[in-house]
């Protein structure tokens, strides 16, 4: 179907490693990172942030920079083609990106401000890095979840979608902190979950290892649980201007029913995945998982031999849940209305 | 089993009933259309066996049935839908006949005959119910709808015409502003008398009668799918859910005169949709297979959501398959009509008093978290799983229900029901 409505979303496909090998223009680390991300080895957010960070580091300490120039002006040059590896192997993200123009900045200011040789430089850089990650994603997590666990409380059952680091956090917190004031209470999480990804079934276990007692049921049986359900929490992997949440493919599906059965949706963002963009709706900008693992059901492969041609599958990796199905958003300032993203915006748009 | 006297308990007719409702306990049999198929053709075999003097012994027994098949799967409204509609149709049935015996008053000896429409002499009208004809009804014969050839017709005498004809000339006498009230109060007043004792005599039009919704229930999906062109119009995009025959049938039937797109839903955990879009796209329709995560995502591109139903309640909700809700409020989010294809068999004088758990019909959890060794839950223990079959919608998110016998708004479905089944066939 090449005029689908969603021809224009990049089809997911693994990426050249053996060119960029031998391009030797893309340092090793940051091929790794992104073959990992492309397989979905390394997943959400937070992690693939991470991981493009850490890799960055390592090939800011193991730069060179050329006799005939400065390292403010060629550290760019060097990583760009980097930087477009990774976008190839898959779409960095709202979070991602922030991070990368952060760095950029970073770079730049060494040509205004003098931080001595090279060496010196590459050191503030890297430190800038560990600061970086820790600040926007480790303390803002911490305070996130200092949050967010207060609303939860002893009885209350908890529904969550898919998988999401800071939700997982959260819970496992609430859990140990519950426990420490009262060893006899408890409450329940529910894990809704989708496939192909079932990526559910991650949290499902971390959960259940804490002791949490869990149920786990599907997105389409969700409406059974959510009646007697006190909060719905879910992650997300960007937040546009406009308040709607850019998350897993279902995100929106859960928030509706909540709102359906008037259960407040709670939304653990850092910051940094806030953005200035904003998207109509899901399918202008997506991505598009693979094809085979939507077809792939348990219990057998309904098509087998000849694929029929008017046949598309259609895995979407994101959808984007519209602001008023969002109660609100808890991030490491606190919890905020989905109204006032460009406001937070606005104040940390020249990133320090 | 406490049986009505008509029905010992080791004779074949109670075995049979028992086997439909073993099935059903099982769910061997799945799906309101099987199911209702089921029961009529249960009925079908047990009118035929049974020995009835009485109508109302013979609807007592039918109750009694449909008591039964409701018992045993409680979810399955069908089958209790199908038994007070043959009640309906018996008790008309009855009328019809009572109504012909007094407009001829020369009862029951034999009257002039019409010329060639001799009953064989074997035959129980040769022996003291030879009516004559009462002229609207003797040119209506009804044809043998649905490839119910194989079953024995009887030789119907034209006086005791059937169902259909019997509804035509009711319709007609209404229309000559003839007075039908006169009609029904005479077959009233005879009710209980002579008339009682000869029910037994109107078994092959009862027969008929069952032969009559065998009938349309085989065809209800065609019936449903012949207005599909005038609610679809070329290069929609279509949103359907799961697998539901009718809903396959009306697509089917709308891409002969129009083109446009269909997103199936897979529907976790049947993944029914994959069975959808395989056999849509076989039609060479093109056919978009999406998981249930993407319902939100994809609604601002469909322009119009076809749904099948499970049942449907006396105030326009409806009982559908788990995921249906998503779709319905995607849809109103986006404003895109919802359009409910199902036969009337499906509409049940209930209501949903319990919206939350009123459609709950658990399924396996296996279906859901999967056996232990197959990569998924890896064996965690102290999991619970929620799985019911079907879910609440309520009438607020259906636009239309499309039927085999028109297309209504939520707010009429009362009215249909209403008259589609008798007061007191509501408790079976």
């Amino acid at each position: 179907m090449e005029t689908a409505f969603f021809s224009h979303l990049p089809n997911h496909s693994l990426p050249d490693t053996a060119a960029a090998y031998k391009g030797s223009k893309i340092h090793p680390a940051v091929i790794q990172a992104g073959i990992m991300m492309s397989s979905g080895e390394i997943r959400g957010a937070n992690a693939r942030t991470m991981a493009t960070m850490l890799a960055f580091q390592q090939v800011i300490e193991e730069y060179q920079c050329p006799e005939q120039t400065v390292l403010w002006k060629d550290l760019p040059n060097h990583l760009s083609p980097m930087i477009a590896w990774l976008e190839d192997c898959r779409p960095k993200g709202v979070g991602g990106g922030n991070a990368i123009r952060w760095l950029k900045g970073e770079i730049n200011r060494l040509g205004e401000v003098d931080m001595g040789t090279d060496i010196e430089q590459k050191r503030h850089l890297v430190g800038a890095i560990d600061d970086y990650l820790t600040q926007k994603i480790e303390f803002a997590d911490q305070i996130i979840i200092s949050h967010a666990q207060e609303k939860i409380k002893a009885g209350d059952t908890i529904v969550t979608y898919a998988r999401s680091s800071i939700i997982e956090k959260v819970l496992l917190q609430a859990w140990r902190r519950m426990k420490e004031v009262d060893s006899s209470a408890e409450f329940r999480v529910i894990v809704v979950d989708s496939r192909p990804l079932n990526e559910g079934r991650s949290t499902l276990y971390t959960l259940t290892n804490a002791g949490i007692p869990c149920t786990y049921t599907l997105l389409p049986l969700a409406s059974s649980v959510l009646p007697n359900a006190n909060l719905v929490l879910v992650g997300a992997s960007a937040l546009h201007s406009d308040g709607s949440l850019y998350s897993r493919a279902g995100t929106a599906v859960i928030s509706m029913l909540a709102k359906e059965y008037r259960v407040p949706v709670v939304a653990c963002v850092e910051t940094y995945k806030f953005g200035e963009r904003v998207s109509l709706d899901s399918v202008a900008s997506n991505e598009i998982g693979e094809p085979e693992q939507l077809l792939q059901i348990p219990g057998g492969k309904p098509f087998q031999g000849d694929f029929p041609a008017t046949l598309t599958p259609l895995n979407l990796m994101y959808d984007l849940t519209p602001a008023n199905l969002i109660t609100t958003l808890c991030t490491e300032l606190g919890f905020i209305p989905p109204s006032s993203v460009p406001t937070v915006l606005g104040k940390t748009a020249p990133v320090v | 089993m406490a049986y009505s006297n008509l029905l010992k308990p080791d004779e074949p007719g109670t075995l049979l009933v028992e086997k439909v409702c073993t099935r059903l306990r099982r769910r061997q049999i799945v799906g309101s259309h099987n199911i209702a198929l089921e029961t009529a053709q249960l009925i079908y075999a047990i009118v035929r066996v049974v020995k009835f003097s009485t109508l109302d012994e013979l609807l007592a027994l039918l109750k009694l049935i449909g008591r039964r098949l409701n018992e045993a799967n409680p979810k399955e409204l069908a089958s209790g839908n199908i038994v007070r509609r043959i009640l309906r149709l018996f008790r008309e049935e009855y009328r019809a006949a009572a109504a012909t015996q007094i407009t001829q008053p020369s009862t029951p000896l034999s009257g002039p005959e019409t010329p060639g429409l001799h009953a064989p002499s074997s035959h129980y009208l040769s022996q003291d119910l030879s009516m004559t004809t009462t002229p609207p009804r003797t040119q209506n014969h009804s044809p043998n709808l649905g490839g119910t050839s194989t079953l024995p017709v009887p030789s119907r005498a034209p006086s005791l015409s059937n169902f259909v004809a019997f509804r035509h000339s009711r319709a007609q006498l209404e229309r000559s502003g003839s007075t039908l009230s006169e009609l029904t109060q005479a077959a009233a007043s005879i009710e209980n008398e002579e008339f009682m004792r000869q029910s037994a005599k109107l078994k092959p039009i009862f027969i008929q009668a069952i032969e009559e919704v065998i009938g349309e229930l085989e065809t209800t999906h065609d019936d449903v799918a012949k207005g599909a062109r005038e609610h679809i119009h070329s290069a929609e995009v279509i949103m359907t859910l799961g697998h539901s025959k009718t809903v396959e049938t009306f697509i089917k039937h709308a891409y002969r005169d129009r083109k446009f797109t269909v997103i199936v839903v897979e529907s976790a955990p049947s993944y029914l949709g994959h069975t959808m879009a395989k056999s849509l796209s076989a039609s060479n329709i093109p056919t978009i297979l999406i998981p249930d995560s993407s319902v939100h995502a994809l609604m601002p591109r469909v322009t119009k959501v076809v749904l099948g139903a499970h049942s449907i309640l006396a105030n326009g909700g409806l009982f559908a398959l788990s995921g249906t809700l998503s779709a319905c409020l995607a849809a109103k989010a986006f404003s895109k009509p919802v359009v409910v294809t199902t036969g009337q068999f499906k509409f049940a004088p209930v209501w949903n008093l319990y919206h939350e758990h009123g459609a709950v019909d658990f399924q396996s959890p296996g279906n859901v978290l999967g056996y232990e060794g197959d990569g998924s839950a890896g064996g965690i223990t102290g999991v619970t799983t929620n799985a019911p079959y079907y879910e609440y919608i309520r009438p607020e998110l259906i636009n239309l229900f499309v039927t085999n016998e028109g297309d209504h708004s939520p707010s009429y479905i009362y009215r249909i029901i209403k008259e589609a089944y008798d007061e007191e066939d509501v408790e079976l």
